[in-house]
């Protein structure tokens, strides 16, 4: 007995099953057939490390698209050109930022871009570029990395110092200071019954300072006595003299004025004259000590000058004069 | 008077003239020889006009070891100082450039220079010289020959004494011939040449004289 399927069920339960399979395929490769995407480079300065194509592109926090292509950037060797594809409906504007993070200690990276003003243009190509370029910083983590070597050469320098700073030696000394200083505290204890002291004296002494001060007003008193009584006699001698200074001063005013072209004239004139004068003199002086001298030593030279030679312009030679 | 008294008068004066005689041997009085020539150190300008500048008194200049006197000086070599054979002039050095000084910057400038006789003059400057070297300087044949004029000025004003100015100008000139008159005529260009710099040194600082 032949079995008679039915051609017609058999074709369209294939052809279910074909469709079935493409729905599945799209659904699992999470293809978005409606889609519309727009690449963009981003040039990192240092390394990607932990970034790979494929890896997931989030802005703020949503994922918008994926990296595409991982290279060096064309004129710059020290930066890293990323090509990401992104979805056309985010909003990349000029003042839109990219930044490389890391999911937890794992190590994945991926790029994290944050948001721009609103109103901001939209980026575009530059002339000479392929794409438009996203500007990027380095993330904590990056900065972190990079700094991390640092901090921990100068925490390994500063632990030494450490060490050299409590060695044995000091503390000892450390603990010879706080001695002395327990000692010091003890000592200013105990001596807190000493300034109860010190205060009583002061008490003393300001009681001595207020009986002196009553002497002293005593002592003005009888001074204003003094002031009255014989003062004004002192007073009165004193004022004689000032009198008898200043009818002096006025006759030597009066006799400068009578004669005051003449002083000037002595002033400005005749004192740098004799000043001259005197400075001639010296001269004078001098040159009769020398000439008394010669006489003294040869009296005939004085007379008819020394016996020194004479140059002869004719023979240009010299000749000693004969006397 | 007794005739006595007149032969002891004859006697005492006979005496004096036999002693006078006998020193003769000891003292020279020179002989007849050649007289030297004399030169003049002469400003080839003007004289001063009716000047109404500041009333500036020419000090006496005083001058450097070897150049008193009338004598020429001549440097030789070694720091050997000695003077021309017969010539000397008409005047000692100082003189003659006081003078020369006094005229040429009066007849150039409107200053009123007072020198030997003015010291009665009130005066708003003093101007002191000092003469370095005035000398003939032989060289190792004549074309060689040169003279060497140096003259350091100092212009000090009288009211407060204070010192305005005080340069050096020092010139050379070869001799342009042979013989004392050659010599001559060429510290009379050295001269010409110092007392250029001076005058134009000198309208520069004069002015200050009145300042102060």
């Amino acid at each position: 007995m032949e079995t008679r399927a039915s051609h017609i069920l058999v074709g369209s339960f294939v052809l279910a099953f074909l469709a079935g399979l493409i729905a599945f395929a799209i659904w699992i490769a999470k293809v978005d057939l409606d889609a519309e995407y727009q690449d963009y480079d981003i040039l990192f300065d240092g390394s990607v490390s932990g970034l790979y194509k494929r890896s997931i592109v989030y802005y703020l926090g949503i994922p918008v698209g994926d990296v595409r292509d991982i290279t060096l950037a064309p004129h710059d060797s020290e930066k890293v050109r990323v090509l990401v594809r992104l979805r056309s409906e985010v909003p990349v504007n000029e003042g839109t930022i990219a930044r490389l993070e890391f999911q937890g200690l794992t190590g994945v990276a991926y790029i994290e871009i944050k948001g721009s003003p609103q109103g901001a243009a939209r980026l575009t190509a530059l002339p000479g570029q392929e794409r438009p370029v996203i500007q990027s910083e380095a993330s904590v983590f990056q900065e972190v990395f990079e700094t991390a070597p640092n901090l921990i050469n100068e925490a390994i320098l500063t632990v030494g110092r450490i060490q050299k700073l409590l060695d044995d030696e000091n503390l000892k000394n450390m603990a010879s200071i706080l001695e002395n200083t327990d000692r010091a505290t003890r000592n200013i204890a105990d001596g807190t019954e000493d300034i109860d002291g010190l205060v009583a004296d002061v008490r003393t002494v300001m009681a001595q300072v207020n009986d002196t001060a009553g002497k002293l007003g005593a002592l003005a008193d009888s001074g204003n006595q003094f002031m009255q009584e014989d003062a004004d006699r002192l007073v009165n001698e004193a004022v004689e003299t000032l009198k008898s200074a200043q009818r002096m001063i006025d006759r030597v005013d009066a006799l400068v004025a009578a004669n005051e072209d003449n002083v000037t004239q002595f002033v400005s004139g005749s004192l740098p004259e004799i000043t001259r004068m005197i400075m001639d003199l010296r001269s004078t002086a001098r040159s009769l000590s020398r000439l008394v001298s010669k006489i003294e030593h040869n009296p005939a030279e004085t007379l008819f000058g020394p016996n020194e030679g004479t140059y002869d312009l004719e023979s240009r030679k010299v000749k000693e004069t004969e006397q | 008077m007794s005739q006595e008294n007149k032969f002891q008068q004859v006697l005492a004066v006979a005496g004096l003239s036999l002693l006078v005689g006998a020193c003769g041997p000891l003292i020279s009085f020179g002989d007849d020889g050649p007289a030297d020539t004399v030169y003049a150190l002469r400003y080839d300008g003007g004289y001063p006009g009716t000047n109404s500048g500041p009333v500036v008194f020419v000090d006496e200049p005083t001058v450097a070891e070897g150049l008193k006197g009338e004598k020429v000086a001549v440097a030789l070599d070694g720091n050997q100082l000695v003077t021309i054979d017969g010539v000397r002039w008409a005047a000692p050095v100082a003189d003659l450039v006081r003078n020369y000084i006094t005229r040429a910057l009066g007849h150039q400038t409107d200053a009123q220079m007072v020198g030997d006789g003015g010291l009665d003059i009130k005066s708003a400057c003093r101007l002191g010289a000092k003469i370095w070297a005035m000398e003939f300087v032989p060289g190792a044949s004549a074309r060689d020959d040169k003279v060497r004029v140096s003259i350091e000025l100092s212009l000090v004003r009288m009211k407060d004494s204070m010192l305005l100015s005080k340069p050096t100008v020092a010139k050379t000139v070869t001799v342009g011939g042979k013989g004392d008159r050659a010599v001559m005529d060429a510290f009379n260009m050295a001269m010409s040449d110092v007392s250029a710099e001076m005058v134009s040194w000198f309208q520069a600082s004069y002015r200050s004289c009145a300042e102060g």
